[in-house]
């Protein structure tokens, strides 16, 4: 695993630069455009949970080995709120704020692998990877 | 060389090597195939790449667009030179330099064309003060009788997306318009809060009477909207801005004839 991207994100322009940052490498790294695209915007929608519930933290990209393939790992990491009910965090449409409610559920379509921590009081960290 | 000689030489070839690593603009030296023979510190700073594993690779490796990267030192090789040749460097990090190349070829104490020498100038602010113009800037056109086109280039955020509401909705009302096309071609990212915003901007314009069509939603966006599971409804959307008008006039019972 190689980190590519450490990125603390307090602010709207930090998650605009980090989802850029994430369409550049996936291209490089020979993702297609629509999977290119599907990164970015996963990481786009981490990025503004963490700005929106949390304030900050960070979103680190990993290039990543698999068996048979190489990846992007996107990692997501906040010390905020943390979430009561991730059950219910998954689900399409579900939103504590006015957002739409399909940022987490639909990052988990996105990619190919997705895991979730989350404690109340402490925060939030979620993995998500996808193959090339 | 004698000894004396010798130490001047290495003198100024030290000097020489200082004043190349001093400079904050990213030198190169590339070979005849395109190789990289040299580079200076700033080069590796800005592709995050070691001096080491730069070296003897692919110049155009670096760059966003490598095929221009390529024309850009086949130019030179062809004319001796070139000047203001903008090319982006891409970091392994993601971050994306826009930078302008001064290049020339060099010779060798034969009198042979050596290589090329290379300089790249920072012009990111440069590119910043363009696209804070163009983000400033919504304009919003009258393309035919009731229809209005309003090409949105850059980031949205709610800041934006309330100018962009404002706008729509004051020339929908002064110029009686029934269909807005409202084009993202120019929006690099449409993650579920822009997307919120493009539909709260499309349900106000439609309480005023007015249809909206969104075009410039490419096939990769499209498929990636789907997945991420936005549902814009009833919204209609297409590729391009020439589908986004046929429909308008569609719409308005218009029909384009030959003469
Ligand atoms: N990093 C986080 N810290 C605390 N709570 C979070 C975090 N990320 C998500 N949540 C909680 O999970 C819910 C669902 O998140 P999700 O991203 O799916 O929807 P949303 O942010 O409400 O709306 P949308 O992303 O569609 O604009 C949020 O409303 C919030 O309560
Ligand atoms: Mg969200």
């Amino acid at each position: 695993m190689k980190t590519v991207k450490s990125k603390k994100i307090s602010n709207p322009a930090d998650i605009i630069t980090v989802s850029s940052n994430a369409l550049n490498i996936a291209k490089k790294i020979g993702f297609s455009e629509t999977a290119s695209y599907s990164i970015s915007i996963a990481v786009s929608e981490l990025a503004s949970n963490i700005h929106k519930y949390a304030k900050n933290g960070y979103i680190h990209l990993n290039i990543i080995e698999g068996k048979n393939t190489n990846g992007l790992e996107v990692v997501a990491i906040d010390n905020g709120p943390g979430i009561k009910n991730i059950q219910d965090a998954m689900k399409d449409n579900y939103s504590t704020s006015d957002g739409l409610g399909i940022g987490l559920p639909g990052v988990k379509r996105l990619m190919d692998e997705f895991e979730i921590k989350s404690e109340p009081k402490k925060g939030t960290l979620i993995t998500t990877r996808k193959w090339l | 060389m004698d000894t004396k000689k010798q130490k001047d030489f290495q003198k100024s070839s030290n000097y020489a090597r200082s004043l190349i690593e001093a400079s904050l603009d990213p030198l190169v030296t590339i070979s005849a195939d395109g190789k990289i023979m040299d580079v200076n510190e700033a080069t590796v700073r800005v592709t995050g790449v070691p001096r080491e594993k730069l070296i003897g690779t692919d110049f155009s490796n670096y760059f966003t667009d490598p095929e221009k990267a390529k024309d850009g030192y086949r130019q030179v090789f062809k004319d001796g030179k070139v000047q203001d040749y903008e090319l982006e460097i891409q970091n392994v990090n993601g971050d994306l330099t826009p930078v302008s190349y001064n290049a020339s070829v060099y010779y060798d104490e034969n009198g042979e064309v050596a290589g090329i020498f290379a300089a790249a100038r920072d012009i990111s602010d440069l590119k910043q003060v363009e696209r804070a113009l163009s983000e400033a800037i919504t304009p919003a056109m009258k393309v035919w009788d009731g229809i209005l086109m309003l090409p949105l280039v850059g980031n949205v955020d709610s800041k934006r997306a309330q100018i962009v509401m404002e706008t729509m909705l004051t020339s929908v009302k002064e110029n009686q318009i029934k269909v807005a096309i409202l084009d993202v071609m120019g929006v690099p990212i449409i993650d579920s809060a822009v997307a919120g915003y493009l539909v709260k901007v499309i349900k106000a314009t439609k309480l005023m009477g007015c249809e909206s069509i969104i075009s410039g939603i490419s096939p990769a966006v499209a498929q990636t909207m789907v997945n991420l599971g936005l549902d814009i409804g009833d919204v209609t959307s297409t590729s391009s801005m020439e589908n986004a008008l046929q429909m308008a006039f569609s719409f308005l019972e218009l029909e384009v004839i030959h003469k």
